[in-house]
């Protein structure tokens, strides 16, 4: 996904699968000021609390964030 | 509404819309659910009786957030069941109904626009199982039109051995910009997308199914 566009930032993520099957993202390329966070919906009826905090901790991994 | 009032700056007014759309949402899950259904009402006759026809309607109701969380499951398992899925997207009626027609626009055929909306809803309560499904037919189904096109809409027949294709509407708008519009839904829902530009915030979360590549 490139050239996405947030406000004033624009950024590029490749999504992907690993070998293992479990899906994953990396941020390729990021200009501007945005905060990209793995998180599920907020109305999500399946995401549980030990889900989203984790979620949020591999977001900070730095290529996860650009 | 109240969101956008907000974020300019007009707060009391963004409150009070908030309070309002609160107050819609519980009198309309009151006045539209189909207990005995489990499914929403197409609408309210003049007398505020339920139309208990069941159709398409309620797969946008997912997608707006206003169905009450209780009851999101039931109406997305609803939506994706046989005689509204028809193994290539959502009918726009049942077959079920009388009036089920699969070559009526309104009455049985298939809007690849509206099942775009359908999978956000379906992301929305992170019913991941229903959104590779759905995506999965509509991509299907693209696959089978010339320049993997969907059009405006195709026929309702269901997807089995008398049917292996999506049946052709007649007359169909082909290119047509919802259906166009449709497939970055699908990839939306997929990638578990939401943007939400007044914090500089991006959320994702990628549910990428067997079906789709791998790589390392």
């Amino acid at each position: 996904m490139s050239n996405f566009r947030v406000g004033q930032a624009v950024t590029a993520i490749r999504f992907y699968r690993k070998e293992s099957g479990e899906p994953d993202y990396e941020v390729t390329d990021l200009k501007g000021k945005l905060h990209i966070v793995r998180q599920p919906s907020p109305w999500s009826l399946t995401a549980t609390a030990g889900e989203r905090f984790l979620d949020i901790l591999k977001s900070f991994v730095p290529s996860h964030s650009g | 509404m109240a969101e956008l009032l907000w974020w300019l700056g007009r707060t009391s007014e963004a409150k009070t819309l908030f309070h309002q759309a609160e107050e819609l949402k519980k009198r309309f899950n009151e006045a539209f659910w189909m207990a005995d259904l489990g499914y929403f009402a197409m609408g309210l006759d003049a007398k505020k009786r339920q139309i208990r026809s069941i159709a398409s309607n309620a797969g946008h109701l997912l997608a707006t957030a206003v169905v009450d969380g209780s009851l999101a499951q039931a109406t997305a398992d609803r939506l994706m069941a046989e005689d509204l899925f028809s193994g290539w997207g959502v009918r726009t009626l049942s077959t079920s109904n009388p009036a089920y027609d699969p070559f009526a626009y309104q009455r049985g055929c298939v809007w690849p626009a509206e099942n775009g909306m359908f999978a956000l809803g379906f992301l929305r309560y992170g019913l991941h199982n229903h959104v590779e499904r759905l995506t999965r037919a509509q991509f299907e189904a693209a696959a089978l039109f010339e320049y993997h096109r969907l059009p405006e809409a195709f026929g309702g027949p269901p997807r089995d051995g008398r049917h292996p294709f999506p049946s052709a509407y007649p007359k169909a708008n082909w290119p047509q910009a919802w259906s166009s519009a449709a497939v970055y839904l699908y990839l939306a829902a997929l990638l578990g997308i939401f943007p939400y530009a007044p914090l500089n915030l991006l959320f994702v979360d990628p549910y990428l199914p067997d079906w789709s590549p791998k790589s390392g």
